[in-house]
């Protein structure tokens, strides 16, 4: 049982191997295809190596100028990889680790925030931040709202928190049909009183973001965030009870005696055990919002995320040509690609404890 | 002033049980006072309302003049150790220990000097820095209570602090909380399952079953005069031998008649307990203990007629002395005591347990005298269960 | 905890899901029974059962079922034993392990229209598979109303399978070497373990995984509208004809969407209802 044999071992890596081509054929047909030029790409006989490569399309893609040296755009996102990944290398290994994990959003957001100053960019680069800024404030309010609701359930013994559970179960299944036509009708419903009443084009004296003027629902970042954290509660709050479950109810009751409040215990105790089980949740609330593709298609006509962005670009209507649609495609891969090999063990861990008592 | 006074505690849970009936047990300032009883009878019930972590469904509980009922369990000033000690795992043992000095708003200064000072006393200092995840099972229970002593609260509770431990640490352990506890002067909620635990560390033994309170007194008090039935089986190891039997008089003496057997009743034993002669003829129960019993060829200094004649049916030497077993013709009493087990037994015959010194030379199958000490025998309503005393 | 306290921790979420769930279903509901236009939303008019008798004669609604039916007949079970069998090899790899695991996460992570397109590609004009079977057959290849649909499947198994791979490897991290060891002891063999050790042991996790296959499967709807668009509607699932009959430009009938919402609700709903029972009673078994 231990010991295979060495026959029995190559076959068996021949068949991962095998499995592995059978996954990641379609990458590497695009990655090929994204640094292409237009020629090879176009040629009867697929050129598989030795074809002469170019970032153009990614140049096509993401910039609006034409005479630029990728390479000083491909240094400029190294350089940021490498500095958020020591940040967050030294924050994994040090006692107080906040200060250096800020400091690594830090940096994500100025370079974010200068490269368009730096480089002349496409619409593009505004459909990844808000990508970004939808993927971001998803997982904020989904996790929090998710946590406290997942400790309660995970604590209170009456009927109602069956039915709730029950309740959310139901919902995790509905088509997101039925609730995509609704928000639609709604937030049409909404602008148009906002619009009719003069409310939305109020101007409020506290809150005054730069860029908005009038106030409304459909077409927002704001619409997709609210719609997406609505359809990620269930899966929250299951796999956030089931972490819980497995937090004996003596440890807060023992901070309780020791002088905390019901949150204070829940607050510098129970949470900073809960760090795997928020990653994990966190990592599947991120890819939900990010690989999103229909609630932005209705929800939002103009302010969309990549992946409308992205299969708009294949669609009809573009002049775009399959290297920029490839440059694209990997574009958008590339960043859940890093984040997922970073978090691998978190991703796997969550779904063994989760899952098996959910 | 932490006099601590339960004033008919009653705990119904959401489901309808009852776990706690109406307890009422005052604890003078500076006692240790140890709960007892069998699995699930509400013992961490009765510590968990006191606590604050199970509301009260009626009673008053007072902690010196102070109703604690409303009281959030964070302003209560008691502090708990937990069976399963319930460190935070991610925080080291100082931090564990000072976590309650924190949240009091103690100066670090402070906090370090009392965090050290804690750890003196539980011998810690050299684990302050290492997380609970690699300290022994003892150290961890040293670390729960760290965290209790840390603050010197108006009253200390435990939930079988002991009962995680293998067998030797626990009677050391068992010396060291009561040591502890006296230096402190701290008065102390103890519960346990575990009667010797009990009868060793406490000032006072309350004994309670299906969750209500049977007897509070002191240690050789609960021993020496059971209120019932129960405190005499559940008190005491090997436990009291109970059986049915009929007290008679006859020309002025008094016999016991136990099954086939009659024993023989000082005049003094009845004198001592009037409410006697009222049962006599009736069936009552009679109960001895087992080291009140005595094998005849080691002390043939006995009254002939208060012996028991037997045949030995197993023998367990411990060295400091030797536990037998024998069949008694008499029917046995549940105690109610779901720890007593009683595989010698069938319809008319009951076992019995005796402990002899180790001179004894009995062997199985061997048939013997056994002396009874009579003055020593206990009596008790067949009904109720109660004592026959006054 | 006590009543009070719990609905402190839970409101949050309860709203939002009130909010955001309960209130769009009912207004689903409502709206099935209105003839309602996308291009004049502010004229609703009450035409009771109009909507669905319209969407029950409509042949491309029967269409969209079947296929959705047979989308998830053959979806389901293949990716559930294809993962379990992936996973079993996954266990037994020593070093190398979590390279492989990366890299067959892969399709699952990524967005899932990207995905499609991704494996669009290879079937398109100038692709790496259309170029292979043009080698083989000496046909030409393309996609077509024909071969799309599993085209669809074949890719949603690709997309899928990796999911039912890492949760079955995660539940096969957590059973007892004891119980692997006294089977292999006992001289049994692979069949025999799989048998009575290994699948008991998966047993809840198989029908989690089981359960949320069933679910995401029936609504599916990114990787069918990559692959067909608007040119191959016979292959069109019943999320893609209730999204394409709502807001087709122009024409988009929105009383008749939510008509075929609610009719998709109710479908799912059917298979659900005993599972929800029975973890109902699950629930209330562990509170008493
Ligand atoms: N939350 C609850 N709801 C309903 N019944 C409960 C609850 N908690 C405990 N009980 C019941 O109350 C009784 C007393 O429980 P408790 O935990 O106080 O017993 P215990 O004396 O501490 O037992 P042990 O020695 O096993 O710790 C038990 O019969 C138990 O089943
Ligand atoms: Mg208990």
């Amino acid at each position: 049982m231990r010991r295979s044999s060495t026959l029995s071992r190559i076959g068996l890596h021949a068949t991962m191997l095998v499995l592995v081509v059978w996954s990641i054929l379609p990458f590497i047909w695009t990655f090929q295809t994204s640094i292409k030029f237009t020629r090879d790409v176009a040629a009867k006989e697929p050129v598989l190596w030795g074809y002469e490569t170019t970032a153009n399309a990614y140049r096509a893609f993401w910039l609006d100028e034409d005479d630029i040296n990728m390479w000083s755009v491909l240094v400029y996102i190294l350089v940021v990889a490498v500095v958020c990944l020591i940040l967050g290398q030294i924050g994994r290994r040090v006692r107080h680790s906040w200060p250096w994990f800020t400091a690594a959003v830090g940096v994500i957001f100025v370079a974010l925030w200068r490269f368009p100053k730096v480089w002349e960019v496409n619409d593009e680069y505004d459909f990844l931040i808000n990508s970004i800024v939808v993927t971001v404030l998803t997982m904020l309010i989904s996790l929090s709202i998710g946590l406290l609701a997942g400790y309660g359930l995970a604590r209170y013994t009456g009927i109602s928190g069956a039915v709730i559970l029950i309740v959310a179960l139901g919902f995790r299944a509905l088509p997101r049909t039925a609730f995509v036509l609704p928000y639609f009708f709604g937030a049409k419903e909404i602008d148009d009183w906002l619009n009719s009443s003069g409310v939305g084009s109020w101007d409020f004296p506290l809150i005054d973001f730069p860029g908005i003027d009038t106030l409304q629902i459909l077409d927002t970042r704001l619409a997709i965030v609210l719609a997406l954290v609505a359809v990620n509660q269930p899966f929250t709050i299951w796999m956030f009870r089931s972490f819980f479950m497995e937090v004996p109810k003596e440890i807060e009751e023992a901070a309780m005696m020791d002088g905390a409040t019901r949150l204070q215990a829940f607050r510098r105790v129970i949470i900073p055990m809960m760090w795997p089980a928020i990653i994990a949740t966190g990592l599947f609330t991120m890819l939900l919002a990010y690989n999103e593709y229909l609630f932005v298609r209705v929800l939002a006509p103009t302010e969309w995320t990549l992946p409308v962005a992205i299969v708009s670009l294949t669609g009809g209507e573009s002049s775009r040509t399959i290297t920029e649609a490839a440059a694209a495609s990997v574009s958008i891969t590339l960043p859940i690609v890093v984040v997922i090999i970073l978090f691998q063990k978190h991703l796997v861990k969550g779904l063994g404890a989760g899952a098996v008592k959910g | 002033m932490s006099t601590v006074t339960l004033d008919k505690l009653t705990k119904v849970y959401p489901n309808g049980f009852q776990a706690i009936t109406e307890l009422s047990l005052t604890l003078e300032d500076g006692e240790f006072l140890v709960l007892v009883g069998p699995s699930g009878c509400g013992k961490s019930t009765a510590l968990r309302m006191i606590a604050g972590l199970e509301d009260i469904t009626s009673g008053d509980l007072y902690v010196g003049e102070r109703l604690l009922n409303a009281v959030q369990p964070k302003d209560r000033d008691i502090a708990m150790v937990f069976q399963s000690y319930a460190l935070y795992p991610q925080m080291t043992v100082a931090e564990n220990i000072g976590f309650p000095l924190k949240l009091r708003k103690i100066g670090k200064r402070d906090r370090h000097e009392q965090v050290y000072q804690a750890a003196e006393i539980l011998e810690l200092t050299e684990q302050l820095e290492k997380k609970p995840a690699q300290l022994s099972g003892g150290q961890r229970q040293r670390v729960a209570m760290g965290r209790a002593i840390v603050r010197r609260p108006a009253l200390f509770l435990m939930d079988e602090p002991l009962s995680n431990l293998d067998a030797k640490l626990r009677v050391q352990m068992r010396a060291d909380i009561a040591g502890i506890q006296r230096e402190l002067g701290v008065t102390t909620f103890y519960v346990t399952h575990d009667q010797v635990e009990a009868m060793t560390m406490g000032d006072r033994v309350a004994v309670i079953k299906d969750g209500i309170l049977q007897q509070a007194a002191a240690p050789e008090a609960l021993y020496e005069n059971p209120d019932n039935v129960f405190v005499a089986a559940f008190i005491g190891s090997p436990s009291m031998n109970l059986y049915e039997a009929t007290l008679a008089e006859a020309d002025g003496d008094y016999l016991l008649r136990l099954g086939d057997q009659t024993l023989a009743v000082p005049d003094r034993v009845v004198a001592a307990r009037p409410a006697l002669r009222d049962y006599l003829d009736q069936p009552l129960v009679v109960g001895f203990r087992p080291e009140d019993l005595e094998d005849a060829s080691v002390v043939p200094d006995h009254p002939d007629d208060q012996r028991l004649h037997t045949e030995i049916a197993v023998r367990e030497a411990l060295g400091a002395e030797t536990l037998v077993h024998f069949a008694i013709a008499a029917p046995s009493v549940d105690s109610g005591d779901p720890d007593a087990l009683d595989e010698l037994g069938d319809e008319e015959s009951s076992r019995c347990t005796a402990r002899f010194s180790a001179a004894t030379r009995v062997r199985v199958g061997d048939r013997v005298r056994v002396n009874v000490s009579t003055e020593r025998l206990h009596f008790f309503d067949r009904k109720t269960h109660l004592a026959i005393r006054s | 905890m006590n009543r009070r306290t719990f609905w402190g921790f839970t409101i949050p979420s309860v709203v939002v899901m009130l909010a955001l769930m309960v209130f769009p279903l009912v207004t689903t509901v409502w709206l099935g029974f209105q003839k309602l236009l996308l291009r004049d939303l502010n004229n609703p008019e009450w035409v009771g059962f109009d909507n669905y008798s319209d969407v029950l004669t409509d042949p491309e609604f029967w269409a969209a079922f079947r296929f959705t039916m047979v989308f998830v007949a053959i979806v389901v079970p293949v990716t559930m034993v294809m993962g379990l069998g992936v996973a079993l090899l996954l266990d037994r790899v020593g070093r190398g392990r979590s390279l492989y695991m990366a890299a067959l996460l892969l399709p699952f992570i990524v967005t899932p229209v990207v995905g499609s397109l991704v494996y669009k590609d290879l079937f398109e004009r100038g692709g790496l598979l259309s170029w292979l079977w043009e080698v083989i057959t000496d046909d030409p290849f393309a996609v077509n109303a024909g071969n799309v649909k599993w085209l669809i499947i074949i890719q949603s198994i690709w997309y899928i399978m990796p999911f039912a791979m890492i949760t079955f490897f995660a539940g096969l991290q957590t059973l007892p070497q004891e119980r692997v060891e006294a089977a292999a002891i006992d001289g049994a063999n692979f069949l025999r373990n799989l048998w009575h050790v290994i699948l008991p042991h998966l047993k809840v996790l198989i029908l989690f995984v089981g359960l949320i296959s069933i679910m995401d499967a029936y609504r599916v709807y990114d990787q069918v509208f990559v692959w067909t668009g608007t040119r191959f509607t016979d292959a069109h699932t019943l999320s893609v004809y209730n999204v394409r009959v709502a807001t087709a430009f122009d024409i988009g009938r929105l009383g008749k969407g939510n008509a075929i919402a609610v009719l998709n609700v109710i479908g799912i709903f059917m298979v659900l209802i005993p599972f929800l029972w029975r973890s109902y009673k699950d629930q209330i078994a562990e509170r008493t």
